[in-house]
């Protein structure tokens, strides 16, 4: 397993462990008021050392669980968890992805970050969150750029790589024959 | 007579070895047992894992459980395509296929004339491998998408089957690297036309055709990390994800001490990695593989994590159907895998982790140690030479 191997399976395992927490009422996760954010702050681990994204589909009844007010359907979501690197260890952190909060395969789109201390170990964005640090888009209309395209209608469009004012923020990846398309983009 | 005739294949076997005599033995048991009514079976589970109904239904085999929480394609024997739901077992002629996750990078994967694709030569679609949905075709040129894939090893892929002129070519390319030309018999069937490649990160996935009056369909654009082309993940205007499988068996009354386990597996490659033929436990440490290959060139082992005690050196080839097979005792102090006629020697008993209730196929569990490829024939048994 690769360090980036170990360390994705290991922010997983730290999600699960914090779902746990929050699950007993042990923890309480805390928002921004909108529904759509939530974060925890856990004790009694590794202080954290960097930082991994990993989108996901989770179901409502998660989404709940992590997003205080939360009210909707399944939907994807964009984490991101915070873990002590070195402490990982080796074979006993496989991956272990419960039905509930399906993480996708991680993507090398954008890289781990350093962790800042006073940072939650864990933040949760539910699609559709304004200020989620990075999201993919596609085109609403006319008034959004992507390479020599404008406008161009049905494809997503990767971070950092479109702009304009009618560009509509949607998951990167998705699970086949579980969409992420957003209502407010025509498909074609 | 019957014990005379295989005794005497026992002793004059020039090649007999510890696991000759583990393999002999059990059976000699059992038929010594035939007829007492009383008596036990070594076999504790034999299961075909072929199509309970018929190929690409979505029905798991019986006796297995299965899980995939994404859509997932399976293509029959005779080359058609089905778009099976979540939870829905591949299972064609070969067997079951077990896969890992995979991610697509292409978009409009069944859709060539549409952007982000640019195909100036793309015109009137024909049927696609599912013989329901339409797919264009491309005229003497090349339809290509720009992508912006992780760095590393991947691999591109697209079906192809031409629909008009003779002598037709294509070649796949991704960048400066390229196969072909490939041939594409004339009028034939759909044909896989694969390309390994190192991405940079920034990359045009194309495929040319040519060849005088030349039209070819192409079907299930993917491009995928690693060297091996899987199963075609399906994508639309957004990257999309197979989720990785898993499929288990009950343990039953499976022994930790005096057992044996076997199974056909055909890949669809193989890379050296690490790959789960039948494990008990999901997490490491502490699982039991029962049969698995570990990274490099083991292709077969048994035991704890790691390589061994037992392994056997091999690789697979794709297409080609092997049976594995693993014996262990602890009465004798001995275990051996095998790899169709070839075992290892045999090894040390180590004593295995507690079993639990269940044994995972294929997979150590969603997202670790996929075969990929399809299973078939499991033998699961409480005596070290029942599994044959």
């Amino acid at each position: 397993m690769t360090p980036r191997q170990k360390l994705t399976a290991g922010a997983t395992s730290l999600f699960l462990l914090a779902g746990a927490a929050l699950y007993m009422g042990s923890l309480t996760a805390t928002g921004d008021g909108s529904g759509l954010y939530g974060e925890v702050v856990l004790e009694d681990v590794p202080t954290p050392t960097t930082c991994v994204y990993r989108e996901g589909y989770a179901q409502a009844s998660t989404l709940a669980l992590w997003v205080p007010g939360y009210v909707g359907d399944d939907a994807y979501a964009l984490v991101r968890v915070c873990v002590d690197e070195d402490a990982l260890d080796d074979e006993a952190e496989e991956p272990l992805l419960p039905p509930e909060y399906a993480a996708l395969p991680g993507q090398d789109t954008i890289p781990p970050e350093p962790y800042v201390a006073g940072q939650p170990n864990i933040q949760v964005w539910v699609q559709g969150h304004p200020d989620a640090p990075w999201a993919c888009a596609c085109a609403a209309g006319p008034d959004c750029d992507w390479r020599t395209w404008s406008g161009l209608l049905g494809v997503t469009f990767s971070p950092g790589s479109w702009s304009g004012t009618q560009c509509h923020r949607k998951p990167c990846s998705e699970w086949a024959g579980y969409t992420s398309w957003p209502p407010q983009c025509p498909e074609e | 007579m019957r014990w005379a005739l295989l005794l005497a294949l026992v002793s004059t076997s020039a090649l007999a070895s510890r696991a000759d005599r583990l393999s002999v033995s059990p059976r000699l048991d059992r038929r010594d047992r035939l007829g007492a009514s009383s008596a036990v079976s070594p076999i504790l589970l034999a299961l075909s894992l072929l199509p309970p109904d018929s190929e690409c239904s979505g029905t798991t085999p019986v006796g297995v459980t299965f899980s995939r929480s994404s859509v997932a394609t399976c293509i029959d024997s005779t080359g058609k395509a089905f778009a099976l739901a979540a939870n829905q077992a591949r299972v064609t002629s070969k067997g079951l296929l077990v896969e890992g996750a995979t991610t697509n990078a292409l978009l409009r994967t069944r859709a060539t004339s549409t952007p982000p694709w640019t195909c100036p030569t793309c015109g009137a679609a024909t049927l696609g491998m599912d013989e329901l949905t339409s797919v264009p075709r491309i005229a003497v040129g090349t339809a290509s998408q720009g992508i912006t894939p992780a760095t590393g090893a991947r691999i591109a892929s697209v079906y192809v089957r031409n629909v008009a002129g003779l002598g037709c070519s294509v070649s796949l390319s991704a960048d400066a690297t390229t196969t072909g030309p490939v041939a594409v018999s004339n009028f034939g069937d759909w044909s896989r036309v694969v390309l390994p490649y190192t991405s940079d990160a920034d990359v045009t996935i194309a495929l040319a055709v040519s060849g005088t009056g030349c039209s070819v369909a192409a079907d299930y654009w993917q491009d995928e990390a690693g060297s091996i082309a899987t199963s075609p993940v399906v994508s639309a205007g957004t990257s999309a994800t197979r989720a990785g499988e898993v499929a288990y068996v009950p343990r039953g009354a499976q022994s930790v001490s005096e057992g044996c386990a076997a199974i056909d597996m055909t890949p669809a490659g193989w890379s050296g990695n690490r790959n789960t033929y039948v494990v008990v436990g999901e997490s490491l440490p502490g699982a039991t593989n029962l049969l698995y290959s570990t990274t490099g060139a083991v292709i077969a082992s048994v035991g704890a994590a790691g390589s061994g005690p037992a392994a056997l050196a091999g690789s697979h080839s794709s297409g080609v159907t092997q049976r594995f097979r693993s014996a262990y005792s602890a009465s004798d102090s001995s275990i051996v895998v095998c790899a169709g006629a070839s075992c290892s020697s045999p090894a040390a008993f180590a004593t295995f982790a507690d079993f639990g209730a269940r044994l995972s196929i294929g997979a150590r569990n969603t997202s670790a140690d996929h075969v990929l490829g399809h299973l078939s024939n499991l033998v699961l048994g409480n005596a070290p030479g029942a599994c044959q």
